[in-house]
């Protein structure tokens, strides 16, 4: 079975690549990263180094093969002759992708699945309609399976020099998942332990945005916030630990009223229509063994996983359906107040990231017109709204109205700045 | 990644020099002692990477170099003088009481206040050099400013310290003042790693000591902050890719 692979970063060689390995595929990955794609062809392997608290493995991911994606005849070639096409390039970059795939596409004989492992709200309509508006006819491209994928694994980086005489390495946890979109499929699935498809796709999707992403989120803009370079680092701060703990409990109440509680404690399908049954979390009290294993999670040093990383295009995370405030949304119609989805909100407005757009897009605003027109000019949120007012409350709490780039936190119960401005 | 973590207590066992060899990534020279140091220079002379740098932490080991360097980047440091005869500083003596330190001390061992010529009398015999620094009398509580990865953290300590909790003083918020002269040091070393000790006294602040790895007592969670920092100087000594900078 051959397989093509838009991307070689992070999640095409860090979880893609090692399940189509393991499932049989011969992979082909196509980059826009000359130094990566060169050193792929050159060692036809790179290594996959997966660690937790209770130590680590390193395997190898070998026969692999690469193509730039400006060889556009050898990638159509590769997507003419693939059973499976996965993309893993970024959501923002699809866009890239899209007129090479058309162009693959169009003149296959037999459909075939486009796996997108994106962050994005739908991830396989999303590129469905970039590749469709590229071909000359769209019903070419119909006639394909378009599916979003999420991933489970916490992939944090590469080591390695491309240019180097070794093979690169990619450093992630060893979770082991890879979530597809079943509805959509053409084509049965590769076999293999970790690649599933689910038929009620969008509850997966957002049960890992609302309470994974939004812990994830929280602690690295907290964890900016009190000064830590790490999110490992992050999550041993008592105070942080707390928020991202309560910023999940309450994705997991919106979640549980949409979805069924054990959903949202991440045993079981969806369920619409669930009984919520109220409970109350203590400060201090641990969570479910789900939240708490996701903590772990974030804890593991051995990802080395920056903050910067972490809270990366703040304007994005911002949005009003995405992990932050749209979790805050469901929760308030669950009958939750989301204090701590709020004030991980408010936290994302302080952000600071260099070479970030979507994050210097939020910086410049906050210094131009503040919280309110900064919502509802880059996040999509009106600057009456309650949910804006709420944002404002929040941030107002949290900075006490005195903050300045590159000031510390020292607590977030108690405001107060390492330096006054 | 994660880190392999080797500690050497070097006054406490015996170190072969021609086995000593910069294996490690990253040093960390955490203590005081000579002999530390001088290990460090040695494992710098090979090319270790140190935190902080040995020369930077062989200067501010030696007060009278550190002082001057502090002088010359305009910190507003006391004056000082240094000699080797006590009884030179007698004139000086008719200006102000002077406060005399071991020029490579620390902990506030072997500090006393002259406050008078008759103060000289004990110190005749002594041997080496002396360090002599303009006593100003403080409001009751020293400033320990901190410096950890570039984020600055301020405390407020009674000396002398007579328990745990007075070491760990109570945080503090620095002022525009304290910011500028917390930012000019660690300028004039060129480090962000170090601490700096500040007396107020008529409301003006003087620096009257810097050292290069101090215990950041008092800082609220000085331990995790140290180990993140430590984390990414290692990943820029492993990987060299550049730490990431607080509001960066």
């Amino acid at each position: 079975m051959k397989a093509v692979v838009f991307g070689t970063g992070r999640i095409a060689c860090g979880v893609v690549g090692e399940l189509l390995n393991d499932a049989g595929c011969s992979i082909t990955f196509i980059g826009r990263n000359r130094g990566v794609v060169d050193n792929l062809n050159r060692h036809g392997r790179y290594h996959l180094r997966l660690s937790d608290a209770d130590g680590g493995v390193q395997r190898t991911i070998a026969g692999v093969e690469a193509i730039h994606l400006a060889d556009r005849q050898a990638a159509i070639t590769a997507i003419t002759e693939a059973d499976a096409i996965f993309t893993a390039v970024g959501a923002s970059n699809l866009d890239a992708v899209a007129a090479v795939l058309a162009a693959g596409l169009v003149i296959r004989t037999s459909p075939v699945d486009v796996i997108a492992c994106e962050n994005h709200a739908d991830p396989g309509g999303h590129l469905r309609n970039l590749v469709a508006a590229r071909a000359l006819e769209p019903n070419d491209v119909k006639r394909h399976g378009f599916a979003g994928a999420l991933v489970g694994r916490a992939v944090s980086g590469r080591l390695g020099d491309v240019d180097g005489h070794e093979p690169l390495t990619f450093v992630g946890d060893p979770i082991r998942e890879l979530i597809v979109d079943g509805a959509v499929l053409r084509n049965p699935l590769p076999t293999v332990g970790g690649l599933h498809s689910v038929g009620d796709f969008a509850a997966y999707m957002q049960r890992k945005l609302f309470i994974f992403s939004a812990g994830h989120a929280t602690a690295a803009y907290l964890g900016h916030l009190k000064g830590y370079r790490y999110i490992h680092a992050a999550i041993r701060d008592q105070e942080i630990r707390w928020a991202v703990l309560e910023a999940m409990r309450e994705g997991q109440y919106g979640i549980a009223a949409r979805f069924g509680e054990a959903f949202a404690s991440f045993d079981g399908a969806p369920r619409r229509r669930s009984a919520l049954r109220r409970r109350r979390f203590d400060r201090g009290t641990r969570g479910d063994d789900a939240l708490e294993a996701i903590l772990t999670r974030f804890g593991n040093a051995a990802l080395c996983d920056p903050v910067s990383r972490v809270g990366r295009d703040a304007r994005r995370k911002l949005n009003v359906d995405d992990r932050l405030l749209g979790a805050a949304q469901l929760a308030r119609r669950a009958g939750v107040n989301p204090s701590g989805l709020l004030i991980a909100a408010a936290a994302a407005l302080c952000f600071e990231c260099t070479d970030d757009p979507g994050t210097a897009a939020i910086r410049d605003s906050m210094h131009q017109r503040g919280v309110t027109a900064t919502l509802d000019q880059e996040c999509g949120i009106g600057a009456r709204s309650r949910l804006a007012r709420s944002v404002h409350a929040a941030w107002i709490r949290l900075t006490a109205g005195d903050w300045h780039a590159g000031n510390a936190m020292l607590s977030i119960d108690r405001p107060q700045w390492a330096w006054q401005g | 990644m994660g880190a392999q973590v080797d500690l050497i207590y070097p006054d406490e066992e015996v170190v072969d020099l021609g086995r000593l060899r910069a294996r490690h990534d990253l040093y960390v020279l955490r203590s005081n002692s000579e002999l530390a140091l001088s290990l460090a220079g040695a494992l710098h002379a090979q090319g270790a990477v140190v935190l902080n740098p040995y020369p930077v932490a062989a200067m501010l080991r030696n007060k009278i170099i550190a002082t001057n360097v502090l002088m010359a980047a305009g910190v507003p440091v006391p004056e000082t003088f240094v000699t080797t005869e006590p009884e030179s500083l007698a004139p000086l003596l008719d200006s102000g009481p002077l406060v005399i330190k071991p020029h490579t001390g620390s902990d506030g061992i072997g500090v006393r206040v002259l406050w008078d010529a008759d103060d000289l009398i004990g110190l005749t015999g002594h041997a080496g050099p002396l360090f002599a620094m303009r006593y100003y009398p403080g409001d009751g509580r020293d400033r320990k400013l901190y410096c950890l990865g570039g984020q600055l953290f301020g405390v407020k300590r009674i000396w002398p310290v007579r328990s745990y909790d007075d070491k760990l003083g109570e945080s503090f918020t620095l002022d525009a003042d304290l910011h500028r002269i917390a930012v000019a040091c660690g300028e004039a070393f060129g480090i962000d790693l170090f601490g700096v000790d500040i007396v107020i006294s008529e409301g003006k602040p003087w620096v009257v000591d810097m050292s290069s790895f101090p215990g950041f007592k008092g800082v609220p969670d000085a331990a995790l902050r140290l180990a993140d920092y430590i984390y990414a100087a290692a990943s820029q000594a492993t990987y060299a890719q550049p730490l990431t900078a607080v509001g960066a």
